[in-house]
């Protein structure tokens, strides 16, 4: 294992310098200036120069790439542009944001997709799986935007149930003492989520029920609620968690409409708003921070794997 | 027959799931989008006047621009920190500029809230007497003349890291500094120059600073007023002195507690700043000036996006507290302007609504160094043409719901100001395709309605394409624009869509407005940099912290805000002239200076967009300012 763990550990390494390189060259492949586009229309030739020296802007890319990384190794990020900050401080104000918000969208949408799944898959076709695959198709359709939006509407500005923002605390413990305001930005996570959970485990489950396995279950007299939460449920996690261990990203950017919505500061806020602004020290920051996430994502998923699946431990 | 089943039992449950959440949005709307909402959103909305009786305290929040917080204290800004955010509404709530600019809504400088009385220009305005009030800083000391020296000397040393330096002007155009007294100084200036422009331009750039700040290190003692060679006194001293506070306004979380920036001589006192960036201010128990809050505290408040501001706006009730009980009430906020259609429904909830038009310039800049473009654009008949496709009545009315006023001139005759005159009220080149078309014929183009016009006679006569124009080359240009706002993508739209009708082929490329910035530099014809033919900002011009409107800094040529490298010795000698009269010939150059570039067309005038304000229902004094200041000092709620 701990082989195992090194060697997932040294691609994660090489996975964030090439992602961090493709992101610098992009960054430089955009046309005009950086220092123009952030100093805006009034920026003297001087000023430019000063802010291209500050920035470390005036040498070659090669060299901005070796800068980068010898921060990097120093656990410095870069620093903002735009919102004077360096990175890693606006990393740590807004990952918690994330994690409660996402984490709880996750949570919540695994709560529900699982044993719906499973219900959908024993009792495939009944009117009842037809209505969960119905509403499942509808919100997996839906843009999280429109969802988030209507949500808002509904129970916001017409119902007057729930505030149409998160908690404005900027520490964790104070977003979690108004958990009204965490309500809608949660619900549209887990609606969004549920929506394609439920369907890989109701795909996973109903491929689990037709195993020999559970037949033979069944056939040595086993209670059917033991055969579907120590062999279904078990058996049909794999592909689950699979899933939930790569979509790290794409969490990431229903968060980012989740903040945009319900006035979140978060990590997927901030790297659109360094993308629209050439803010280059955040989208570098943030690319590694992310990829970091991923490749962290991806690993738990293969040690939930090898938990779930003796033969993954034996192999 | 299964698949039939499965198909109605799915179609039935996205119908039933779409019409549930259709009528909850359909209900949030309120009755949006009808035309009463919009005729309130109109270019003379002004905000009912609150009825009760006006009360000492209360706290009033505040709807910042969205991902605009405040990130930047130390008032001498490079341009990278130089955003509305700080230099409007943070900064100058807890330091003073030298001259308050905007006078409620008019332009012009307040010397009633200024720190500085009415400066007096001598020696054939070659010499300027500054006489300050007595003000004093929240650590007892006066507000004196050696504080604006500080911030002069500090200018001088770091010339590149003020966002508002122009290469000449404030504080090259300054032969020397001296301070007749506490509250006396007089600067020698380098030649004679118009007072009402060096005050409005050049002195409204000063703000001073406690010499608490001339330091390089915090465990320094503070400096005592009347020490002799304070570190800012040589340029050396001063280069440590700025990089010392410019690396103490990095620190946004000692923003509150700093003994530096404790030091205030606004009617506010910084209480809180969060790392997401509300601002929480009290009332400066030591402020000396004319404006005393009556509340008892104001905040500011960051949104992620104009539809979390909206959203919030929406689900509150106006008059006080939280229809959800929880959250915050915005009591000054604005209308995005992409839902100003919602506008009724905010006034049906007991919001009042207040138009503003910040004192600016809008326009979009054709590139004259272009090597394809440049020939064309440089023929004055072109742009008139051009001119003639811009519809800035329809454009106003069908793409800024009413929101925004027509621009005809270098000095704008809207918002109400006292440097237009009559001749900026009419446009000389209304929308009119035929006009456009009949200049084209004129000068030698064959139009090819719905095609691209192609020049039929070159040459340099008047009737002829013009100087640099081949026979055949075709009307063909590029556009890159903003596209922040969907009002401005309407409008570029509708004017791809005019300048077609007269055989203008115009390709139009939507980008972020960094992007705009970054590529729409001024250049030179053989520089790679030098691609773009038409930029558009889809934002405007502010006169701020350059309140006069003479053209210097975007018309002049060379001028740094020239993108388009537009260069006319005519219109160089009528800038300069508004630059260097005297006072008593002031308005008859900028005249002259005006109604030049309103028929040269140095760039393409378009309409300047506004911002609805919305007011809590109980909220009074409050007067838009015509350069964007806030002055939350001034609102009270009524009983």
């Amino acid at each position: 294992m701990g082989k195992f763990l090194l060697r997932r550990a040294g691609q994660a390494l090489i996975v964030i310098l090439g992602v961090a390189a493709i992101v610098l060259v992009l960054e430089h492949l955009t046309p005009g200036s950086p220092a123009r586009a952030i100093l805006g229309q009034r920026a003297t030739p001087g000023a430019i120069a000063a802010f291209n020296r500050e920035n470390g802007l005036d040498h070659s890319l090669p060299v901005q790439y070796v800068d980068f990384l010898g921060r990097l190794l120093r656990g410095n990020l870069g620093y903002s542009y735009r919102l004077n900050e360096s990175v890693g401080s606006l990393v740590v104000h807004e990952v918690p944001n994330d994690l409660i918000l996402v984490g709880l969208g996750l949570v919540f949408a695994l709560a529900i997709a699982l044993p719906l799944g499973i219900m959908q898959a024993v009792r495939r076709d009944s009117w009842f799986d037809r209505a969960a695959t119905g509403v499942a198709f509808a919100l997996y359709s839906m843009p999280a935007y429109w969802l988030a939006l209507l949500l808002v509407a509904a129970l916001a500005i017409s119902a007057h149930v729930f505030p149409p923002e998160a908690g404005q605390s900027t520490a964790t413990a104070g977003i979690l003492r108004d958990p009204g305001g965490l309500v809608l930005p949660v619900l549209t996570l887990t609606l969004v989520n549920v929506a394609w959970f439920s369907r890989y485990m109701r795909s996973a489950a109903i491929d689990t029920l037709a195993a020999d396995y559970v037949r033979l279950a069944r056939a040595k007299g086993l209670p059917e609620r033991l055969v579907l939460s120590r062999h279904v449920l078990r058996n049909s996690l794999l592909s689950v968690v699979t899933l939930v261990g790569l979509s790290v990203p794409m969490l990431l950017t229903a968060g980012l409409v989740v903040e945009y919505v319900f006035n979140v500061p978060g990590v997927g806020l901030s790297y659109y708003t360094a993308a629209v602004n050439a803010d280059y020290p955040v989208m570098l920051g943030v690319t590694v921070v992310v990829g970091l996430a991923t490749v962290l994502g991806s690993l738990l998923a293969d040690i939930s794997y090898a938990a779930l699946d003796p033969r993954v431990r034996r192999d | 027959m299964q698949h039939i089943r499965t198909a109605a039992t799915l179609f039935i449950s996205v119908v039933l799931a779409c019409a549930g959440l259709t009528a909850c949005g359909g209900s949030s709307g309120g009755g949006t989008s009808d035309s009463a909402a919009l005729t309130s959103a109109t270019a003379g909305t002004t905000a009912t006047a609150v009825k009760g009786t006006p009360r000492q305290g209360g706290t009033a929040y505040f709807a910042e621009a969205p991902l605009s917080p405040p990130s930047y204290i130390f008032p001498m800004m490079s341009g990278d920190n130089y955003t509305t955010a700080n230099a409007n509404d943070f900064q100058t709530l807890l330091y003073e500029p030298l001259y308050w600019f905007g006078d409620g809504n008019k332009a012009g400088v307040d010397y009633n809230l200024s720190l500085g009385d009415e400066p007096a220009y001598s020696d054939d305005d070659r010499t300027v007497t500054i006489q300050l009030k007595d003000w004093r800083w929240s650590d007892g000391e006066t507000v004196s003349a050696r504080d604006v020296i500080f911030w002069i000397n500090l200018l001088k040393a770091e010339k590149d890291n003020w966002a508002s330096y122009v290469p000449g002007g404030f504080p090259d155009n300054v032969v020397s500094t001296q301070a007749l007294g506490t509250h006396e100084l007089r600067l020698r200036l380098n030649r004679s120059y118009n007072p009402i422009w060096y005050t409005d331009n050049e002195l409204s750039q000063i703000t001073p600073l406690p010499l608490a700040w001339d330091r390089t290190s915090l465990t320094a003692p503070a400096p005592q007023a009347g020490a002799n060679n304070l570190p800012d006194s040589t340029t050396k001293g001063a280069r440590a002195v700025y990089n010392f506070l410019n690396a103490q306004a990095k620190d946004l979380s000692t923003y509150a507690t700093s003994p530096i920036w404790s030091v205030v001589d606004g009617p506010w006192k910084l209480t809180e700043l969060t790392a997401s960036g509300e601002a929480r201010f009290v009332p400066n128990g030591d402020y000396s000036g004319p404006n005393h809050p009556h509340l008892s505290a104001f905040v500011e408040l960051p949104y992620t996006s104009e539809d979390a501001e909206l959203s919030v706006l929406r689900a509150s009730s106006s008059s006080g507290g939280v229809a959800n009980g929880s959250g915050q009430q915005i009591t000054v906020g604005y209308v995005p302007a992409d839902d100003l259609p919602q506008s009724g429904t905010l006034e049906h909830q007991g919001y009042r609504l207040q138009a503003f038009y910040p004192q600016g310039l809008d326009y979009f800049i054709p590139n004259f160094n272009n090597p394809t473009a440049g020939p064309i654009f440089k023929q004055l008949y072109f742009r008139q043409a051009f001119q003639h496709l811009i519809d800035q009545d329809g454009w106003i009315h069908a793409y800024f719901h009413g929101l925004a006023v027509p621009t005809y001139s270098g000095v704008p005759d809207q918002p109400v100001n006292p440097y237009s005159n009559a001749l900026a009220k009419t446009n000389p080149y209304p929308f009119s395709v035929t006009a456009a078309k009949a200049l084209l014929v004129a000068h030698g183009w064959k139009v090819v309605s719905g095609g691209v016009s192609t020049c039929a006679d070159p040459g340099n006569d008047t009737s002829e394409c013009g100087a640099g124009i081949a026979a055949g080359q075709g009307l063909r240009l590029t556009m890159i624009y903003s596209n922040d706002r969907s009002s401005v993508a309407d409008a570029m739209a509708d004017l791809q869509s005019v300048a077609r009708r007269v055989g203008i082929a115009l390709t139009l490329k939507p980008a972020t407005s960094s992007t705009v910035s970054a590529d729409v530099e001024p250049c030179t014809p053989k520089q790679s940099a030098c691609g773009w033919q038409i930029g558009q900002y889809g934002g405007a011009w502010y006169f701020q912290p350059d309140h006069y409107p003479s053209g210097e800094e975007y018309f002049q040529s060379g001028a740094i805000g020239n993108e388009g490298s537009y260069a006319d010795a005519r219109m160089d000698k009528l800038i300069e002239a508004t630059e260097t009269v005297p006072a008593a010939q002031a308005q008859t150059a900028l005249n002259a200076y005006a109604n030049y570039a309103r028929r040269q067309l140095p760039v393409f005038w378009q309409p300047s967009p506004g911002t609805l304000i919305t007011l809590a229902g109980n909220l009074g004094g409050y007067t838009p300012n015509a350069y964007d200041f806030i002055n939350p000092e001034e609102w009270y709620f009524v009983k």
